[in-house]
Formats: structure tokens, sequence, C-alpha cells
């Protein structure tokens, strides 16, 4: 029996012992409902909103928010490194500013952005793209610092200076650690939406995973709660192995640049 | 010449004779410093490169022959001094002086081999009969590696790596070719062989070309003239080399036994 074979035998048994007990525990100890449903109840919850749409649109309205603010986070984060690279002194800058805010928790934003944009999809976006903005310049940052000054000599031998240097030569160098700042990236974005919808309820209008975990919380719904949660999981699951190893494998592992 | 080597040199004035009695490049005075108050590390050097010449830097590590090198290619700048491309001074790094390095990370690894070339000879903006494309297919065909066209570096030997570079300059075709050490990391045999293709595309292409090295050996078998450095970044002397391409003749181990007295007494 091989390695790999080995470590996915080894999840999928913890997985399958978490379901069990899940499942059991509650029954044998015969645990109120509203305490600890087991895992089946929560699966039929999970099912009977997947069936009447109720998930899709929770989905819909967390995920499409989250697109939008990941994705400009991340555009306000290279267009910002790779300026600081252009402009002499822009690294101090970078650094100084990425100190400053990195330990800020993004949720703390929230209450801000509310006084600015009010309850809008504007105060949700603001708080996910600085929940992505600073991990991904961090990010950026090393991986246009650590990139093999060869690379650049190439690319200056041919004349590439500024903007279209970054571009073709930085950027793709730094495509390994843009992706883990990616990864990182999104899954504080993904934590912070679903909080910000959790503490403040629909902040954006339509209401998300999240807000429904809130209703569901307060109707004593515990199956509801639980069913929001293994939405969370799995979305989160689905875009670290689904998306983020697929673009990994056809890039940055197919062109050997990481092992 | 072949066909594939005209429509690689088609581009005026590349590798054409100007006629002139002009030197390709000519390098007037230089020195060098890595600041204002560092100690100079090439000292007041002048030569002059001839059209279709392979002119050989060599001498010991830290002489200043990488350095001065960079230099040409406008990566370093001089304290004092010129460097005159066909007359013309030059300052920043262009595709008109192209440049093999040492090592073999050079090429960009999320680009294939053929892709590698391509890149450059469409950054470059070098002009054209044939597509850019083209030009990287015929590029890759000169130094034998058609074969490994769609792989990425990763995928290639050190040796594989080393001729996709050398594709990559002579595909932009450039005025001039800069090669520092680039067989410096291979192991004998594949150097061996490297050295040969290169000798020949050198005299098929009448290439202008300025190679590093700092072995005698490589400066004996490639050099049209070999420009011997003092490790006080100065010029022992220049030789014109009578034996460039040959082997292992008893007058070539002669000479290059001369050049390897010259370069011990340099140093001490």
């Amino acid at each position: 029996m091989n390695k790999p074979i080995q470590k996915m035998a080894v999840r999928i048994t913890v997985v399958a012992v978490v379901i069990l007990a899940w499942e059991l525990v509650p029954r044998m100890a015969q645990l109120s409902p509203v305490v600890l449903p087991p895992f089946s109840s929560a699966v039929e919850v999970l099912w009977e909103r997947a069936l009447d749409g109720s998930l899709w649109q929770g989905l819909l309205a967390s995920l499409s928010l989250l697109v939008r603010g990941v994705g400009l986070g991340i555009l306000i984060a290279i267009v910002m490194t790779a300026g600081c690279f252009i402009i002499p002194g822009g690294r101090e800058v970078l650094q100084t500013l990425v100190g400053l805010f990195n330990p800020l928790p993004a949720i703390a934003i929230l209450p801000l952005a509310l006084l600015w944009f009010g309850f809008s999809d504007r105060s949700m976006i603001l708080v996910i793209v600085f929940s992505v903005v600073w991990a991904m310049s961090l990010n950026a940052y090393a991986g246009f610092s650590t990139i093999r000054p060869v690379l650049v000599d190439v690319g200056r031998n041919l004349g590439l200076r500024g903007p279209r240097l970054i571009a073709s030569i930085y950027f793709p160098a730094a495509l390994p650690h843009l992706l883990s700042g990616l990864r990182i990236g999104w899954a504080f974005a993904w934590r912070t939406a679903v909080a910000a919808e959790l503490v403040y309820g629909a902040a954006g209008g339509k209401g998300g995973i999240g807000w429904q975990i809130y209703l569901d919380r307060s109707e004593f719904n515990t199956g509801g709660v639980f069913a929001g949660l293994l939405t969370i999981v799995l979305v989160g699951l689905l875009v670290e192995y689904g998306i983020l190893n697929t673009i990994e494998s056809r890039t940055v592992k197919r062109w050997g640049m990481v092992s | 010449m072949s066909p594939r080597h005209e429509r690689l040199l088609d581009a005026p004035p590349a590798a054409v004779a100007t006629g002139s009695g002009q030197a390709a490049l000519a390098v007037r005075n230089a020195s060098i410093a890595y600041g204002p108050k560092s100690p100079v590390i090439v000292d007041n050097v002048s030569f002059d490169v001839n059209q279709g010449e392979a002119f050989i830097l060599i001498g010991r590590s830290g002489c200043g022959k990488s350095t001065l090198l960079r230099s040409l290619a406008g990566f370093q700048e001089l304290r004092s001094g010129e460097i005159l491309l066909d007359g013309k001074k030059t300052t920043a790094p262009g595709p008109d002086r192209m440049m093999v390095f040492q090592n073999f990370d050079q090429l960009l690894p999320w680009r294939t081999a053929l892709q590698n070339v391509e890149f450059a000879v469409k950054k470059s903006g070098s002009k054209g009969a044939a597509s850019p494309r083209q030009r990287a297919l015929d590029a890759l065909e000169m130094v034998h590696l058609s074969a490994a066209a769609d792989k990425f570096p990763s995928q290639l030997s050190g040796g594989m790596q080393q001729r996709v570079a050398i594709a990559r300059a002579l595909a932009v075709r450039p005025r001039i070719v800069l090669m520092d050490e680039p067989f410096g990391a291979l192991d004998a045999m594949t150097r061996a062989s490297l050295q040969a293709e290169l000798l020949r595309l050198q005299k098929e292409m009448n290439m202008t070309l300025v190679f590093v090295t700092h072995s005698i050996e490589e400066a004996v078998y490639l050099g049209g003239r070999i420009g011997l450095m003092t490790p006080r970044g100065t010029f022992e002397g220049i030789y014109t080399n009578a034996f460039q391409g040959q082997l292992d003749s008893p007058e070539c181990a002669e000479f290059a036994g001369e050049l390897r007295t010259k370069l011990e007494m340099s140093a001490a």
C-alpha cells in the first residue's frame, strides 16, 4: 500500500468517525434536538433547503459578495504591491501599511463600514476587501522580492521596464506566492463574510448563509444551524480542493515552480 | 549559409559587416565600481570588438570580467568612460545586446522552450519577415532542440536549457551576443559539444560575440581574440588566437601554456 492511499484512508476514516459519533451520541444520550440534533437531521434540513431553493439563494448571496470582494481585494493588493516595487522607497511604504493593518481583524471594520455605507452590499464588500488585501499584499511582496534576479535581467535585456516588466516577469514568477496569498485571503474572506452576517444580520440586504444561521438560532432550529455550518465547511472544501488545487496543479506545479 | 540562417539574419545591420572599419563594440576608458566610494573593479579598460569576431574575456574569479560583461549589457553603470555600439553610446539594457547567463535558471519556468524564445522575439520588438513563432522554431532547430520545443524548462537538462537560452539570444537578432560562462556549470562532455556548436553558429552567422570564461581551453577553442584580465581589473594583454576551433595540436597547447603563465604572472 503506498503513501497517498494510506493518507486518504486515514482521512476518510476520521470523517466517518466524526459523522458516526455525531449521529450516535445524540441518539444514545437522548439529547434534545434543540441541543444537538443527529447528523441525519442536519442533512435532512440541508436537503429540504436544497429542494426548496433557499440553500442556493443563500449561497448565491454569500458567494456573489465574496467573489466581488475577493476579486477587488486581489486587484488592489497586486496593483498596490506592484506600484510599491516600481516607485523608489515604495517597499517601505507597503511594509508599514501591511504592518499596521494586517493585525486588524477585518470584522472590526464592519461598524465603520456600516456607518459609511449603511446596510448595503458595499459595506460587506469593504470588509471582505479588507480581509483579503493585506494577506495578499504580504504574499505578493514575498513573491516579488524573492524573484530570481536573473529573470529580471532577462526581462530588462529585452528592453522591458516598469509595468511591462512587472506584468511579464514579476507577476508570473510570483505566482506560487500569489496563489498561497489567494488561499489565505480566500479563507479570511469566507470566515469574515459569514461572521459579518452572523453578527450584524443581513448586512447585504439579501440574506446569505450566515444570516440563515442567525435566523435558525433565533427560532431554536438547531438542525438548521448545523445545516448552515455544514454548508460553510463544504464550500470551504470545494474552493480549497476543487478550485485552488486545480489552479495550482495546472500552473505552478506543471511548470515545476513548486513541488 | 542555409536558408534558415538567412532568415534569422535578414534584419540589417545585425551581423552584417558595415565595411566602414568601425568596431561593432568599442569600450573607451571604462571604469566600474559598485558605489561612489567603493574601490574600482574594472580600471580604465579600452578595447574594440570587431564585426563577426569572438572576443573572449578571461581571468580569475573576481577580476571583473563578469562585471565588465554586465556593463556591456547595460546592467551595470560605468563610473567613467563609455561603451559604443556601432559608434553610438549605450547605457540601458536592450535587445541589441543579448545576454546568455551562466545559470540554468535563466529560462522563464512558466513558458515552454518554444514560448521562451517566442516571448523574447515578441518583447524585443525585433521585426522580420517570418512570424515570431517561426523565428523561434528556426532558432530552436539551429541548436537541435526542435523535439523539445513544447517542454517546460523544468523538464530539460542543464545543457538543453543553455541551448534554449542561446536560441533565445540568437532569435532576437542582436547586434552582439554576450555570454557569461554559459557552459561553466555543465559536465565536461556536454560542455565540449556545446562549445563546438557555438563555434559553428558563430562562424555560420558571422556572429559578434563577447564570451566570458575562466577556462583557458575554452578561450583558445572559441576565441578569435583573447583579452586577459588581471586581478586589478585591467588588461594584461589582448592576444590574437591562431588556434580557434582546434583541439590539442602541440602549437595550440603551447599557446594555451603561454596564456596560463601570463595569467599566473598577472596575479602575482
